[in-house]
């Protein structure tokens, strides 16, 4: 039977390899899925399969597998009777997490299989500076994309959008994290002749796609009609690339927090949240990245310098850069508005400038590549069996990181990097952690940017 | 048979499982596993308590599997001029339902059960058990004599209890064969360890890079998993015969839960798939890895055994409180209690290369899954993985082309309801193990 189970798998190895990776002659891996249903969601579906298989493939998952299995028989024989109760019980856990980002890729038109709507994913092939673009920031892609008529959306306002979602996922890439969790149990309890069997699973997956971009300008170079009203269009877009990747504010939406807080006396407060707002960054006191401005002044005989540092950091005290000026740049004449005269210099020249903005995006670069902002996440003690089993399977969540924990009162406080936002931290934990029965009945509730509660 | 595990553990103690897991260099040829099982005669063969001796390993291991499976379980050690390996054999039943699910799902929690029990009797066959045990007897005898007559009451009670636990990491092992008896409801699974089994997936998941069109390893596998079964659970070392690369297989199973509204059985295919898929990644993590085994049994027996020629009412006084049966009484009481505890934990990164697929079973019922892992498929991975990290970097960026109801039915066992064959037959290449 299985082996020719087995002719099956060889069969539909050659009729368009679904379901896993292949890579072709070029080394371009690819990986084609398919989604039951029509439209959209279909096709994201599908695709998002492909991305996880594609995921998987460059970077294995990590993956843990619990099994057990306990017998317990009692037997009972006098001289005139017997009797035997028999009680098997099995669970297993299983938790598997990945998260990989800058995934660029083309998806294929999407084609009709039976009751599936399937896509065909490549991983693009870097070529640097390929292709007509405008110097390093902008770069220009032809995409092709397909709509339908749908709700108050014409067919071609989606295939716009089609082509638009495309054309960022090219230039890009996309940030992917996925959790799949499953847990089963099987209880089997016979006491003589009576017998009763429990079987049950629970199966969760979160998987999250991100990818923003910024669309400059782009135009339409054909369009063609689909059947049921469809629409393919092909478009030149030009898409803010690497440029959109370096701004603080694409930075801070890949880090999970959209703000971030300054703290500084006047007259540096203004000038750095008016820096902050050049360069598309919000500002929130709440914020869990701090921007904190340090100044003092030294004496010159009758002049005055300024001595001003900033530094990046986080809730939890953790220094992610720093930036100093250069004192010996200027020193001005002792007098009422010295201070602020000296900060408006330091901060206006374009040497001083450069050498901030530099600093301060270094400072978010290191957040991502640490893996993100740190979160705690506040459980109360009573609902933590295994402290060690908890921390092995935060660790296995797709994307978290730097695990580590201490009780405070009645309460776990476990601390964890994560590069998205804290709501979608949030929900993988939920996810993740429904198996273990921690969360049964239990909520995770976003306190703040950086706070999670487990109620 | 002495010798033999003394031989064996001299080995193992060196190359088998426990982290970190070292292999030696076997003398080990690849002609050692070219001659043919199938024509070794009983003279070629002995066995001998545990061990079963064979000029070569295939046969060796057709001799053991067939003696575990007329045992049940346990475990047999391999020898072979120039080497040595082990096999060890898990048994659980399961139990047939009117639910067709529920027949399905016991069946593999069977599998799963036994290949715990054969990942059990491969540890404890390495390092032994700590066992402590306690035994204890009770003796009372109470005689009346009297000038004409002599009576007496006797009560022996015994008690004996055991417990045991292993505990300890292991790799480098295979399935070699399943087995599902549908007639008696049981299934098997049997694993082994080899010289060429531990040192192969060593060496598949090292650094060695084979250029070799990884398109073309799916296909070669493709051709040698044909000659066996896919199981439900464990893994299996196959060599592809072009390069000569060693490639890993895991094997992942579940079930295809039957619904009678097509949406939600659609659904339940692909859970079914991803389950699969899953526990093949966990397999995988297993073999190349390593993973921790944890088995603790006890038991405790007590049995009270005693005649009585007279009982003695307490309301009588001392002269007339003794009554003398008329018939000797006797009393047998004898209560047994077992407990066996199971942990086995896969924990871990895979690493980059690992390909999945997934598929159905001829009947339909089942989705397996195989996550293969070779050098080439893991050195693509890299390089792929290093060309989009490479993109990050600043200036990199490249233009690309491109509602009513009723209640839910509860039913008992039922020994005649459908219960198809599950896998069965040979997983591994007696020849290549």
């Amino acid at each position: 039977m299985i082996r020719l189970a087995f002719g099956l798998f060889i069969a539909l190895l050659h009729v368009g390899a679904v379901g896993q990776v292949s890579i072709d002659a070029n080394g371009t891996v690819s990986s084609t899925q398919c989604q039951y249903g029509r439209g959209q969601i279909a096709v994201g579906g599908a695709r998002d399969r492909a991305l996880s298989e594609i995921a998987d493939f460059l970077q294995g998952p990590r993956l843990i597998q619990e099994l057990e299995a306990e017998d317990v028989l009692e037997a009972t024989d006098s001289s005139g009777s017997s009797a035997a109760t028999l009680l098997q019980e099995q669970r297993s856990f299983l938790l598997r997490g990945n998260s990989v980002d800058s995934l660029r890729f083309n998806v294929s038109p999407p084609w009709i299989q039976g009751n599936d709507t399937c896509v065909r994913v490549d991983l693009l092939p870097v070529v640097p500076d390929a292709g007509p673009s405008q110097g390093d920031v902008l770069v220009r892609v032809e995409v092709i994309g397909q709509g339908y008529p749908s709700g108050e959306q014409t067919a071609l306002e989606r295939a716009e959008a089609d082509a638009l979602r495309r054309a960022v996922s090219q230039v890009v890439g996309t940030w992917l994290s996925e959790q799949r969790a499953e847990s089963s149990a099987l209880s089997l309890a016979i006491e003589n002749d009576s017998e009763q069997t429990v079987m049950s699973d629970l199966m969760t997956h979160h998987l999250v796609s991100r990818s923003t971009g910024y669309v400059s300008d782009w135009t339409l170079l054909e369009r063609k009609a689909l059947e049921n009203g469809g629409v393919e269009i092909l478009i030149s877009a030009q898409v803010d690339g690497t440029q959109l990747r370096e701004q603080g504010q694409s930075l801070l939406a890949e880090l999970g927090s959209p703000r971030v807080s300054v703290i500084a006396d006047p007259p540096l407060d203004a000038l750095l949240l008016e820096w902050l707002s050049a360069e598309r960054i919000s500002t929130d006191a709440n914020a869990p990245l701090k921007i904190r401005a340090l100044s003092n002044l030294r004496e010159y005989g009758s002049n005055r310098r300024m001595d001003l540092s900033i530094e990046v950091t986080d809730n939890f005290g953790n220094l992610y850069g720093a930036w100093r000026n250069t004192p010996s740049l200027i020193a001005l004449p002792d007098g009422p508005n010295v201070y602020q005269d000296l900060a408006e210099v330091h901060l206006s020249t374009e040497k001083q400038k450069a050498s901030l903005s530099a600093a301060l995006r270094g400072a978010f670069m290191k957040v991502l590549g640490q893996g993100g902002l740190v979160r705690e996440v506040q459980i109360p003690l009573e609902q933590v069996d295994d402290s060690v089993r908890l921390m092995t399977i935060l660790s296995m969540i797709g994307g978290v990181s730097d695990v580590n924990h201490a009780t405070v009162g009645d309460r776990m406080s476990v601390q964890m990097r994560y590069p998205g936002p804290t709501a979608e931290l949030a929900s993988a934990l939920q996810a993740s952690l429904a198996h273990v029965g921690l969360t049964t009945g239990s909520r995770f509730l976003v306190i703040s940017d950086s706070l999670i509660q487990v109620q | 048979m002495q010798y033999f595990r003394t031989a064996f553990l001299g080995i193992f103690a060196l190359s088998l499982c426990f982290t970190p897991c070292i292999v030696l260099a076997q003398a080990f040829g690849l002609s050692d596993m070219m001659s043919d099982a199938d024509s070794a005669t009983s003279d070629d063969v002995s066995s001998s308590g545990e061990v079963v001796v064979a000029e070569s390993m295939g046969a060796a291991a057709q001799q053991a599997h067939a003696l575990l499976i007329a045992e049940g379980s346990g475990v047999r050690l391999l020898a072979v001029g120039s080497g040595t390996g082990i096999m060890a054999t898990g048994q659980s039943g399961y139990r047939t339902y009117d639910n067709i699910n529920a027949t399905l799902l016991s069946k593999r929690a069977a599998f799963q059960r036994a290949g715990m029990q054969a990942k059990r009797f491969l540890v404890e066959n390495f390092q032994g058990p700590d066992i402590a045990c306690e035994a204890m007897t009770d003796d009372f005898l109470q005689a009346v004599d009297t000038a004409s007559e002599s009576v007496a009451n006797q009560v022996s009670i015994d008690e004996e209890g055991c417990q045991s636990a292993i505990r300890g990491a292991l790799s480098g092992f295979v399935t070699y064969q399943v087995d599902d008896d549908v007639e008696n409801k049981t299934v098997s699974v049997s694993l082994i360890s080899t010289p060429r089994t531990r040192e192969g997936i060593t060496a598949s998941s090292g650094a060695l890079v084979v250029s070799t069109e990884p398109a073309e390893v799916f296909n070669s596998i493709l051709a040698d998993l044909a000659s066996g079964v896919t199981p439900p659970v464990g893994a299996r070392l196959i060599v592809n015969p072009v390069s000569g690369e060693n490639v890993t297989v895991a094997f992942g199973s579940a079930i295809r839960r039957q619904n009678s509204n097509p949406n939600i059985r659609r659904r339940l295919v692909q859970a079914a798939d991803d389950q699969a898929r899953m526990r093949s990644q966990a397999a995988l993590i297993g073999v190349l890895q390593g993973e921790d085994v944890y088995w603790s049994g006890s038991f405790d027996e007590s049995q009270v055994e005693g005649s009585a020629q007279f009982e003695v009412d307490p309301s009588l006084e001392a002269e007339e409180a003794i009554q003398v049966l008329n018939e000797e009484k006797s009393t047998f009481l004898s209560t047994l209690s077992t407990q066996d505890e199971y942990r086995v934990v896969q924990a871990g990164q895979l690493p980059p290369g690992v390909n999945t697929r997934t598929f159905a079973s001829e009947d339909g019922y089942w989705s397996f899954a195989v996550s293969v892992f070779s050098p080439s498929l893991n050195a693509e991975a890299v390089r792929a993985a290093n060309e989009m990290r490479a993109a990050r970097e600043p200036g990199s960026v490249g233009a690309v082309t491109g509602p009513s109801g009723r209640a839910l039915e509860y039913g008992g066992p039922n020994d005649d309801a459908e219960n198809p064959q599950g896998p069965s037959g040979r997983v591994s290449d007696k020849e290549k193990i």
